[in-house]
């Protein structure tokens, strides 16, 4: 069984690497596509070699300065992404800076719901869903699950004290404050953005789950299979590591039946299901 | 844009406060009253304001009282925030999930009295759906995983042992049961092609021979099965198992356990109307299509706001179904050890999903679909 783990590890790990090599899809590992938006003009979108797409910002080449330049989507879509960057950036500091574990993980949580509106906002919809899915719903559950176990003391983060870091605060509360609320009149709306105009362009079809299926079964397919069979190597190996005497079933090992089960993960395993 | 929010916000309105609170209140007092019945007892029947006593249906009324009134007492060693957000947690994913729900068909404000046309709409319309997205059912697990955090916080804010165990177990049986719900839909999304609810409802339409109950019914009974464990109640209630854990809820009192109680019937409303959407045709009744009832050769013509106002009613009335079912489930099964529940949803249900699943794509692929 030990032997048949490693085999089944050896073929994954041989798989993804053939897999990498031979994902190369259109001209590179990135590619820039672009896509007319709906209002006239052109967005670039960045696909890089794992599928990841991104938006490449209008405004890097539009205008130097990002505070006079018009936002490709208007006074709300400008607030709602400063909005989320601001959960996303101060889930992510709360999570180094809490001395509770707990609280620690359900900031986390609230950055990646945060990452998640930032996907929706990129037009990429399946992708938010999936982020909210898997990392904040099934991942960070796992995680708070050991934190809540472990039940570790509560311990003194570094933090920044007394004046100095209130007034670092303070500045930075009220720089993030004055980019929100002036981003009403900064921000230029486009007239031609209508709804009708979302719905009917060429971002209706984009990101959605028909549009990431069938980039995943045909583009990507060798990839995604290989990143499956890496996650089938790790159930297979927690499984290995769990319950080492179970391994005995299959295989017969040379130790006598009557002695006890080795120190550590056995004894363990041992208690966890005695009618084993 | 103002107007659509308006328009999101009017349809909430109707359906949250309208509908499911309603219904989810009234269950509370449906549950005591139905168990009282199958029991051969009489149950909470004296409720009553003045001499208006309903068959006790005041009930829901008292407990709302009472838990308004009582101390809302959070333990020394708590941790306060995360004690006061767990019921949060746990009660606000079930109400943003209804937004997927589609509870009545498009309506077409200008077309109320006439008589619409069987084969093609007006184009416009609003329709009785708060979020059309076409990832739908997606976004539903999404947040439901949400819904996780509530109880598994509740059980280790609250500083108690049973609670902490009653936590692990919610959480340790929502995440086995969210797994084993997705695949065993994932049958439904193949047949129908789409994860949005409102085109499932579509594309089950009025014929009772085309709703998923009848073209996948093993993807019924193992979502509705995963749906239960999901509400964590009876058969698969193992997280407040009064024997040995009280539940996650053990030390909250007043609203805070009212908000727990509230969740877990809305959850059965939502389950209901899940049910309905996806296996029972949504608001369809059978043979009344969008122009008139057909019977064989009989036909009868209504205008477009009798159909609409009927197909609200049939939704209505397929949820009520659903919910009086989970109940008699909920007093009929007995509670499952924790291994037989981990057994069943593993070794069983899991199974069984990804053998509907690759028996329904073999099917449509030798159909041709």
């Amino acid at each position: 069984m030990r032997t048949g783990a490693a085999a089944l590890l050896l073929v994954g790990v041989v798989l993804l690497v053939a897999g990498v090599a031979s994902a190369q899809p259109g001209p590179g590992p990135t590619a820039q596509i672009a896509v007319p938006r709906p209002g006239g003009g052109v967005q670039l979108l960045r696909i890089d070699g794992a599928g990841n797409v991104d938006a490449v910002p209008a405004v890097a080449t539009d205008a130097p300065d990002d505070m006079s330049a018009p936002a490709p989507t208007g006074k709300g879509a400008a607030f709602a992404f400063w909005l989320f960057s601001a959960i996303v950036v101060g889930g992510a500091i709360f999570t180094i800076t809490r001395r509770n574990a707990v609280t620690a993980v359900m900031s986390l949580v609230g950055t990646f719901i945060g990452i998640a509106a930032i996907y929706a906002m990129l037009f990429a919809h399946f992708l938010a869903a999936i982020q909210v899915l898997v990392y904040a719903g099934a991942i960070m559950v796992l995680f708070v699950f050991v934190v809540m176990l472990l039940n570790k003391e509560e311990e003194e983060p570094f933090a920044f004290r007394g004046v100095i870091g209130k007034v670092l605060s303070l500045g930075a509360i009220a720089y993030l404050g004055f980019r929100l609320i002036t981003l009403f009149w900064r921000v230029k709306d486009d007239p031609t953005l209508t709804e009708a105009a979302w719905q009917t362009g060429e971002f209706a079809a984009y990101g959605t789950t028909k549009g990431v299926g069938q980039l995943l079964f045909t583009d990507y397919l060798f990839p995604f299979e290989a990143v499956s069979i890496v996650l089938l190597v790790a159930v297979i190996g927690a499984l290995v590591l769990a319950h080492p005497e179970h391994v005995t079933a299959g295989e017969p090992e040379p130790e006598p039946a009557g002695k006890p089960p080795g120190a550590g993960a056995g004894a363990v395993a041992g208690e966890a299901e005695p009618h084993v | 844009m103002l107007m659509i929010f308006l328009l999101g916000a009017l349809k909430w309105l109707g359906l949250i406060m309208v509908f499911v609170m309603p219904v989810a209140s009234l269950l509370t007092w449906a549950e005591r009253r139905q168990s009282a019945m199958m029991q051969d007892r009489l149950g909470p029947n004296r409720a009553n304001i003045g001499s208006v006593r309903i068959w006790g249906i005041l009930h829901f009324v008292a407990d709302a009282v009472k838990m308004l009134f009582k101390e809302d007492f959070v333990p020394a060693k708590a941790h306060k925030t995360l004690f006061r957000l767990a019921p949060v947690l746990a009660f606000a994913p079930v109400l943003i999930a209804f937004a997927i729900i589609p509870f009545g068909p498009t309506i077409h404000v200008d077309h109320l009295f006439k008589v619409l046309d069987p084969y093609s709409a007006p184009s416009g319309g609003e329709r009785l759906q708060i979020f059309t997205a076409e990832f739908g059912m997606l976004f539903y697990f999404a947040i439901a995983s949400i819904a996780n955090y509530g109880t598994t916080l509740a059980g280790w804010a609250s500083y108690n042992k049973w609670a902490l165990l009653g936590g692990l177990r919610a959480s340790s049986q929502m995440m086995a049961y969210e797994v084993t719900m997705g695949l065993a839909v994932l049958g439904m999304f193949l047949v129908t092609g789409t994860l949005e609810p409102g085109a499932m409802v579509d594309w089950q339409g009025p014929n009772p021979l085309h709703w998923g109950i009848t073209v996948q019914p093993l993807a019924f009974l193992l979502f509705f099965t995963a749906a239960i464990a999901e509400t964590k109640r009876a058969p698969f209630d193992i997280p407040e198992g009064e024997p040995e854990v009280i539940g996650y809820f053990l030390e909250y009192s007043g609203l805070g356990f009212g908000t727990f109680f509230l969740a877990e019937f809305v959850e059965i409303v939502f389950v209901g109307a899940l049910m309905t959407t996806v296996f029972f045709g949504g608001y369809h009744i059978p043979g009344l299509y969008q122009n008139g009832f057909y019977f064989g050769d009989w036909f009868f013509e209504l205008p477009h706001v009798v159909v609409a106002v009927l197909q609200v009613h049939a939704f209505i009335f397929k949820v009520i179904f659903f919910c009086w079912f989970q109940l008699l489930i909920r007093w009929t099964l007995p509670r499952f050890r924790p291994d037989q529940l981990i057994h069943l949803g593993w070794k069983k249900i899991l199974p069984m999903s990804l053998a509907n699943v690759m028996i329904t794509a073999a099917v449509l692929l030798w159909l041709g679909l």
